[in-house]
């Protein structure tokens, strides 16, 4: 469950209205690349992960998520306050104050409201972590875009906070697919059988097929382990006995 | 109110830091010198958060009530600020005065 | 990369069962698999400069210029 802490990750505190920015920001409010995308995403792919590591990386982001969306919002309340309609409206806000008000609404910069077909959560890690991957690249870029907008430090400052946030994400969410791979996916590792039907040995075919030696030889070869690493374990795979 | 920017400031800072470590230790759960310097930092700051709600009101629900008022719903929230108005004081400095106007962008 | 940089994730609860060890980066990457260099722990930014940075983590500070 979630607990609030009553205050913002990082201080909003923008002092000079602007109609125009809030219009923009507003798609990391609602909009495809953003923070509640983003929430939602994660929240909802943490269920089906297979490992405790990746269940805590997709929640414990989720939560950093929800608290940069009450900071987005935060931002585009403070960008309309006090500013009269007519203002409003040459600034550019005009469309959504017609519709909302000066009030916050899910959708990003063109008014398109928000939906879940922005998100997708499987039951494959795989694609749920590439695809997070991918998540915090484009919320990046947004918020690249968005800076490069902005003229106020009271707006630039926060967008900059947020878009190192989601390089660290990236980082973290990249190092959870190196645990679904090398902690959950044993190596495939094929053994060869001890003679076969009689077949001749075929070292050439054998380097083709990548085949390893048979683990009861007396010193079986790891090509993993050249620092003599304890290597990931491999798994219980019994050679034939057949003669 | 001198104090409150300040230790919220603070306790702002060791909060984030912590939710830092956090996702770092989520992806290196043994790692001795990330717990060590996270067990520090959950230190101070369970001891300024327990100053904060004593000097200034509740940051959590759960410190809310007192014998006589339920404090949690208090004003300020997050989102909420100082603006022009009460800086340079009154409404009339909002708006459409030539100052204060957003400059044009287009 | 100096030295080996290495971290043990441990397949059961509280850092016990099996423990596997996962390098910085795969000594033996595979086709069709996406590596991200994993990180280790090193200095870090005091509370106060990561809040201003975006992390406490020097390494992952990308400092872009618009």
């Amino acid at each position: 469950m979630w607990v609030y802490d009553k205050k913002t990750e990082y201080p909003i505190n923008i002092k000079r209205p602007d109609p125009r920015m809030a219009k923009l920001i507003l798609t990391q409010y609602g909009g495809p690349n953003g923070e509640l995308a983003a929430s939602l995403r994660y929240l909802s792919q943490r269920y089906a992960m297979p490992n405790k590591e990746s269940k805590a990386i997709l929640t414990d982001i989720g939560t950093e998520e929800l608290a940069h969306f009450e900071m987005v919002g935060a931002m585009v309340t403070q960008l309309v306050k006090d500013v009269p309609p007519q203002e409003l409206e040459r600034m550019g806000f005009g469309p959504v104050y017609a519709i909302h008000g000066k009030g916050v609404y899910p959708s990003d910069s063109n008014g398109v409201p928000f939906t879940a077909a922005y998100i997708e959560s499987m039951s494959d890690p795989i694609a749920n972590l590439n695809e997070d991957l991918a998540a915090e690249q484009k919320a990046r870029a947004t918020y690249e875009f968005l800076i490069n907008m902005a003229d106020d430090p009271d707006v630039i400052d926060p967008l900059r906070f947020l878009r190192e946030r989601e390089i660290v994400h990236y980082q973290r969410f990249g190092e959870a697919l190196r645990i679904v791979y090398e902690a959950m996916r044993r190596k495939k590792m094929y053994y060869k059988p001890a003679n076969v039907m009689g077949m001749a040995e075929n070292k050439d075919m054998d380097n083709k097929m990548n085949i390893m030696p048979n683990p009861m030889d007396a010193n079986p070869v790891s090509p993993i382990n050249i620092h003599n690493i304890p290597g990931p374990i491999m798994p219980e795979v019994k050679p034939d006995k057949k003669k | 109110m001198d104090g409150k920017n300040e230790l919220l400031e603070q306790i702002r800072a060791l909060d984030f830091a912590l939710i830092d470590l956090n996702l770092f230790l989520d992806a290196h759960p043994s790692d001795e010198n990330a717990l060590k310097d996270f067990k520090m930092l959950a230190e101070t700051r369970q001891k300024l958060h327990k100053q904060f709600t004593e000097k200034y009101g509740p940051l959590r629900m759960i410190q809310g009530a007192t014998d006589d008022c339920w404090l949690w719903v208090n004003d300020p929230w997050p989102w909420d600020t100082m603006r022009w108005e009460e800086l340079k004081g009154g409404m009339a400095n909002v708006g459409l005065r030539q100052e204060n106007r957003v400059p044009d962008k287009y | 990369m100096d030295k080996l940089q290495l971290t043990t994730i441990y397949t059961g609860n509280s850092c016990t069962g099996d423990a596997i060890i996962i390098p910085a980066m795969p000594i033996n990457p595979e086709y069709a698999t996406a590596y991200i260099r994993y990180q280790t722990y090193g200095k870090t930014f005091s509370p106060e400069e990561g809040l201003k940075q975006g992390t406490i983590f020097p390494e992952l500070r990308d400092y872009w210029v618009n």
